[in-house]
Formats: structure tokens, C-alpha cells, sequence
């Protein structure tokens, strides 16, 4: 069942790779810059440059050059960068990791934060709490990121000199590689907070309402284990579902985060490679952003899955 | 003879745009170990209000408790603290309610919610538990029970929910059982089926049982004693002959002349006319009387109480019956 599942997602989900494959080579293909121009610098003569085109293949027409580029795709060859001739492969083998520390570390931060507010707002509906969680939701909801970031690294960073705020100090499990990575991680977790905190008030008031939470209530096993056991373990269907739905504002906020906090990442390197023109490492991050957005996706379902058996579809 | 549950003057109110509305007047009814009562009236007489009180189980905000006590093993659990009404809970008094696809949680699987109340009391061990879980499937006829433990409630259908209602809440052996109408909401032939479960359970236990319906036709062989209902009161009260053999209240007559096994012989069947009174709805003398036949203005424009008619019988009416108006066949 959860592998058919995981199979139909992922063959829904190669279109939308696709299409992200497209986009990342037309932009890359409009935008009025020479590749050769690049490569071979200030001194290249125009026999140079034509050779140069005709190697990378950028003299073809633009439908040859697409074709060309799926092929290599499909034989796992992402291309060189044009400023240095790394591979694409291995700076975002490299940068990957640290992209995943910090998702990984700002979902951890989020989700128990976040549902944890909500259910506090529940619990005392309507009084001062559940007035001051619900400010804080909205206020952290409408501030973009690097207004958080900036702000976080100006009061803890800078006034407080409490953590540090550039770069990546080591290893997610080394002491200065967590110091680096929490004002990051805050920064991003205020993306999700506020929305995961609202839906989790938002549906455990509607489930509060509903008849099997008397049913738990009429077993005496006392109000917190009904609050938590029933009510909010229905209140987390919807909220798992709108993490996923954030998912997209999570990515634009890690390329900014990784870029206001000098953390060597793979939105760091996408953010770097467009700003300098450097077609292929471009594609080559775009590619594997959409990819871990259509994965977050995927656990989502997955989740979801194990939440609901109505979901499972048994 | 001793009591079981005794309910005092009982009040309830309902918020309704704004305002808080009494929705259950004054009602007094007791319950004696192994004995069936049956609440009927009609839908919106203040049935599930009154059953819903006795555990505590009043939606917040919305119902409350204003006037009474309930007194079951010596505490009122009108006033009675979370705690104390989590120890009777399950335990002493199980509820079955009205609506069989949305009393059970649609995530968790059958079995965990039939002991759930065991395992957090620390009754048995979980191994147990589900044993005895496995039993009392069997106990109301549920079909392949060993696999329905592990089953989700959109698996079953509403019958067989209703039946794992009806295991859920005698798990832990209570000794009182409240039923709001547990077959309203099923096809005639299952309701039948269910009733018979529960029938036999009462008998083979000995469980005291509160029965709400509003459907006087299904009380004739399960109750001892009726109370029948009308617009927030208790409009007369008695044993099953009483109320279905001797009925006195127009009201009581009312509802069973609906029933062709009860009217009269050679009577037409009568359907009530109107229907009941808005909450907000101001009312001088009795609460039934824009429907009532016998209305006389004047005296039934006064506060009509609950008069004793024969020990055990009682009526709300200043012009009750005399006659033995509908002896009939239910027996
Ligand atoms: N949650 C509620 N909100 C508003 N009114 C309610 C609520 N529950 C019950 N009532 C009102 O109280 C009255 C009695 O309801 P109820 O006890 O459910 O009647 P019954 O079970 O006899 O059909 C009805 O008029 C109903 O509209
Ligand atoms: S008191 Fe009067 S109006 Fe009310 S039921 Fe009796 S006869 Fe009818
Ligand atoms: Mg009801």
C-alpha cells in the first residue's frame, strides 16, 4: 500500500521536475550574456570565443541545445561551471549537506514550537495566552526573512554577542556547529511557526466539536489525554498537510537565510551562480531546490498517511 | 427500594444567539439497580440534555448545568469536579450516543478505543484488555470480531459501529448504562438487531439503563418505567402499563395514537398537530397546551405541576384522562 503510494507520487511528481528543468534552462538561455565571454575573459580574441561556443554547443539552435541538455541529464552530467570548472555534481554534493542541516534543524525548531503554541492557544482560548501566541503567529508570519534574520543577527549577534551570525562552524553534532547553526535555523522556523501554530488552534477547535471527543471525554481518561490523544492528534492531518503547502516559502526562505548568514549552501550557491551568470551550476541548483520540494512533498504524503487510515485508503 | 442514580431538579440552559435559554425545566427521575427507565419525547424536548448531564458531558460554553443535582454513590455530579466525574466515568456509568459514524475516533482502530479507558485506569494489562475486548465484540454480535479490533471505524458500517459503541461502554462493567437513542440513526431491520444486543446484555448483566427514543414503540418490552417528555419538563411518569396501558397526559396519548400498535381499537391513528414550542418562546400554565385537545383557558394557564396519580404515576395535566383509554396488545 505505502509503496504503491510512494510510487504514484513520484511518477506525479516527475512533471512537475520537468517543468522545472524547462524553466531553469529558458531562463538561463534568455538571459543576454556569452557563456564563451565568460570562460575565456577580457582577452579572448573571436576566433577563441566561436570556438568556445561551438564546444559548449551555445551556437546550436535553442531546441538542439535543450535536447542535448536532457540527454546529458539523463547520463547523471550536470556540467561544468563556467567560472571555474567545478562540476555541478560535486558543489552541490558539497553544499547539500549543509542545506539539509539547516531544513532539518528549522523543522525541528518548528513543528514542536509551532504545534505547541497551538495547543497552549487552545487549551486557554480566548484569554490573554491565546491573544499574545496568536500576535506573535501573525507578526512572525508577515515579517519577510531577511528582516528576521537582519534583526536576529542585530540583537543576539551583534548587541548581545551571544551566537555567531556568518558561516557554518563544523558539524551539525560539534558544539560550534550548533552555536552557528541556531540564529539560521530561528530565522527560517519563523516561516512556519506562525501558520503551523494558527492551524493547529484552528483545527483542534473544530475537532474539539466533534462527537468521538465526547465519546473520549464519556471513557474518563481525563481531559489532557483526550485534548492530546484525540483531539489534537486529528487537529495534526490538517497541519502536516499545510507544511507541506509551505514548503515553497520554506525554499525561498532557505536561498535567503543561507545567503544573510554566509551558510555554504545549496541556496547560497543558486543565489552566487545566477548573480555571475554561471548557466550550468544555475540549472544544476534549481534543479535540486525543486527536487527537495517535491520530496518534502512526498514525506508529507507519507505522514499523512500514517496520521489518517482514511488517507491510506484501507 | 434503593436508588442507582437520582436526579434532582434538574436545569439546563442552552446559549443561543446571546442568550441563555432554558432547555431543561426542573426534572426529577431516579433509577434503581437493574431497572430500565425510558425517556421519550420528541426530537428537541430536552432528551440528550438531560443524559449528557449526568456525566458532565455538556458542550462548554454552550450548555450548562443552572439548577439540581444528580446524585450517583453519594457524590452530586451536577457540581462534581473533572477528576471526580473521570471516576465514574466509564467505569460506574457507560454512554452510548445517538450518532454511530461520528462517535468514534476515524484514526484510531477499534480495539484501542474499546480499551483505552481500561489500560488508562490500569485495570488489566494491554494483553488483557484486548482479550477482553475480543469478548465483548463477541458479546454484541459482531462479525469476525479478532479482525475488527484492528480495523478503523470507516470499515465498519453503522450498525456495526453502534455495536462497538455499545462494547466500548460496558467494557469496564458499569453498573448503569445511558442509551441516547443508540438506533435512531439506523435502517429499521439493523435497529432491531441492536436493540436486541442490548436487550440481552441488560438482562444477563443486570445493568440499570436510562433509554432514550423517540420512539414509544421500542420501550414496550425493554423498560420498566417511562418519562415521557415535553419541551424541557417531564410530562408524566410511570411504569410501561402505566404509560402505555393507562396513559393520563394528552401529550402521552398524543404520541402513542401515532402508533397503530397502540391506539385504540376502532379509532383512527391521529397525528399530532404542531410541534413544539421555541425555546424563547414565553408560555403561562402548561408548556402543551397550544396543541392540547382538552385546553381550557384559565386553569391550564396556571403553573400546572407534576400531580401523583397512583403511586409511581405521575402526570402534568389538570385535565388528565380518567378512562383506561388505550389498553391494548403490547403484551
Ligand atoms: N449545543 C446546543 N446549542 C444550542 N441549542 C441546543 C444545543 N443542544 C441542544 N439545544 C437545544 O436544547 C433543546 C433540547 O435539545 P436536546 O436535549 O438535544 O433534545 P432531544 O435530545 O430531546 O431531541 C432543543 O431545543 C435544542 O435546540
Ligand atoms: S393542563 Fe390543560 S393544556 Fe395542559 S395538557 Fe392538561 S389539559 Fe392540556
Ligand atoms: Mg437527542
Amino acid at each position: 500500500m505505502l509503496i504503491n503510494q510512494l510510487g504514484y507520487r513520484i511518477a506525479v511528481s516527475l512533471p512537475v521536475l520537468l517543468g522545472v528543468i524547462l524553466l531553469g534552462f529558458v531562463l538561463m538561455v534568455m538571459v543576454p550574456s556569452d557563456p564563451a565571454a565568460i570562460l575565456a575573459g577580457e582577452a579572448a580574441t573571436p576566433e577563441i570565443l566561436a570556438r568556445i561556443r561551438s564546444e559548449l554547443g551555445v551556437d546550436r539552435p535553442v531546441i538542439e541545445q535543450f535536447w542535448r541538455y536532457m540527454v546529458r541529464l539523463l547520463h547523471g552530467d550536470f556540467g561544468r561551471s563556467l567560472l571555474n570548472g567545478v562540476s555541478v555534481v560535486d558543489e552541490v554534493t558539497r553544499t547539500v549537506g549543509p542545506t539539509l542541516e539547516l531544513l532539518l534543524a528549522t523543522l525541528v525548531i518548528a513543528i514542536p514550537l509551532g504545534i505547541g503554541l497551538g495547543v497552549l492557544a487552545t487549551a486557554w482560548r480566548g484569554g490573554a495566552i491565546d491573544r499574545a501566541i496568536m500576535a506573535f503567529a501573525v507578526v512572525g508570519m508577515s515579517m519577510p526573512v531577511f528582516m528576521t534574520g537582519l534583526l536576529l543577527i542585530n540583537i543576539v549577534g551583534v548587541q548581545l554577542g551571544a551566537l555567531p551570525v556568518q558561516g557554518r562552524g563544523g558539524p551539525i553534532y560539534t558544539v560550534q556547529g550548533l552555536r552557528h547553526l541556531i540564529l539560521p535555523a530561528l530565522t527560517l522556523s519563523m516561516v512556519l511557526i506562525g501558520p503551523i501554530a494558527r492551524m493547529t488552534r484552528t483545527s483542534m477547535l473544530e475537532v474539539a466539536n466533534k462527537d468521538f471527543v465526547r465519546t473520549a471525554r464519556s471513557k474518563g481518561i481525563g481531559e489532557r489525554r483526550v485534548l492530546v490523544g484525540h483531539v489534537l492528534r486529528n487537529a495534526l492531518i490538517p497541519t502536516v498537510n499545510l507544511i507541506g503547502l509551505q514548503a515553497g516559502y520554506l525554499l525561498g526562505g532557505i536561498v535567503i537565510a543561507e545567503t544573510i548568514f554566509a551558510w555554504p549552501g545549496l541556496g547560497r550557491l543558486a543565489v552566487t551562480a545566477i548573480t555571475s551568470n554561471d548557466t550550468p551550476m544555475a540549472q544544476g541548483t534549481i534543479l535540486f531546490l525543486a527536487l527537495s520540494f517535491v520530496v518534502i512533498n512526498i514525506l508529507v504524503d507519507l505522514i499523512t498517511g500514517l496520521l489518517d487510515p482514511r488517507a491510506r485508503g484501507v | 427500594m434503593d436508588t442507582l442514580l437520582e436526579i434532582n431538579n434538574l436545569s439546563v440552559t442552552v446559549m443561543t444567539g446571546g442568550r441563555e435559554l432554558a432547555a431543561v425545566r426542573n426534572v426529577s427521575l431516579d433509577v434503581a439497580p437493574g431497572e430500565v427507565l425510558a425517556i421519550v419525547g420528541e426530537s428537541g424536548s430536552g432528551k440528550s440534555l438531560t443524559a449528557l448531564s449526568v456525566l458532565g458531558l455538556l458542550s462548554k460554553g454552550v450548555a450548562r448545568i443552572s439548577e439540581g443535582e444528580i446524585i450517583f454513590d453519594g457524590d452530586d455530579l451536577a457540581k462534581a469536579r473533572p477528576h471526580v466525574l473521570d471516576r465514574h466515568r466509564g467505569r460506574d456509568i457507560g454512554m452510548i450516543f445517538q450518532e454511530p459514524l461520528s462517535a468514534l475516533n476515524p484514526v484510531l482502530k477499534i480495539g484501542d478505543q474499546i480499551i483505552e479507558g481500561m489500560v488508562v485506569r490500569n485495570e488489566v494489562s494491554r494483553t488483557e484488555a484486548r482479550k477482553r475486548a475480543l469478548a465483548a465484540l463477541t458479546d454484541v454480535r459482531v462479525s469476525d470480531p479478532e479482525r475488527r479490533l484492528d480495523q478503523y471505524p470507516h470499515e465498519l458500517s453503522g450498525g456495526m459501529r453502534q455495536r462497538v459503541m455499545i462494547a466500548l461502554a460496558l467494557i469496564s462493567s458499569p453498573r448503569l448504562l445511558i442509551a441516547d437513542e443508540p438506533t435512531t440513526a439506523l435502517d429499521v431491520t439493523i435497529q432491531a438487531q441492536v436493540l436486541e444486543v442490548l436487550k440481552d446484555l441488560q438482562r444477563r448483566r443486570g445493568l440499570s439503563m436510562i433509554l432514550i427514543t423517540h420512539d414509544l414503540g421500542i420501550v414496550a418490552d425493554m423498560a420498566d418505567r417511562i418519562a415521557v417528555m415535553y419541551a424541557g419538563e417531564i410530562v408524566e411518569t410511570g411504569t410501561v402499563d402505566d404509560i402505555l396501558s393507562a396513559p393520563k397526559h394528552p401529550y402521552t396519548i398524543g404520541l402513542l395514537s401515532c402508533l397503530p400498535e397502540f391506539s385504540p381499537p376502532g379509532r383512527r391513528l391521529v397525528v399530532m398537530q404542531g410541534s413544539i414550542p421555541a425555546l424563547d418562546e414565553r408560555i403561562d400554565g402548561c408548556r402543551f397546551k397550544s396543541r392540547c385537545p382538552r385546553y381550557q383557558p384559565g386553569p391550564c394557564d396556571a403553573p400546572i405541576p407534576l400531580i401523583d396519580l397512583a403511586p409511581g404515576h405521575q402526570c402534568r395535566c389538570i385535565r388528565p384522562f380518567r378512562s383506561q383509554l388505550a389498553k391494548v396488545h403490547h403484551a
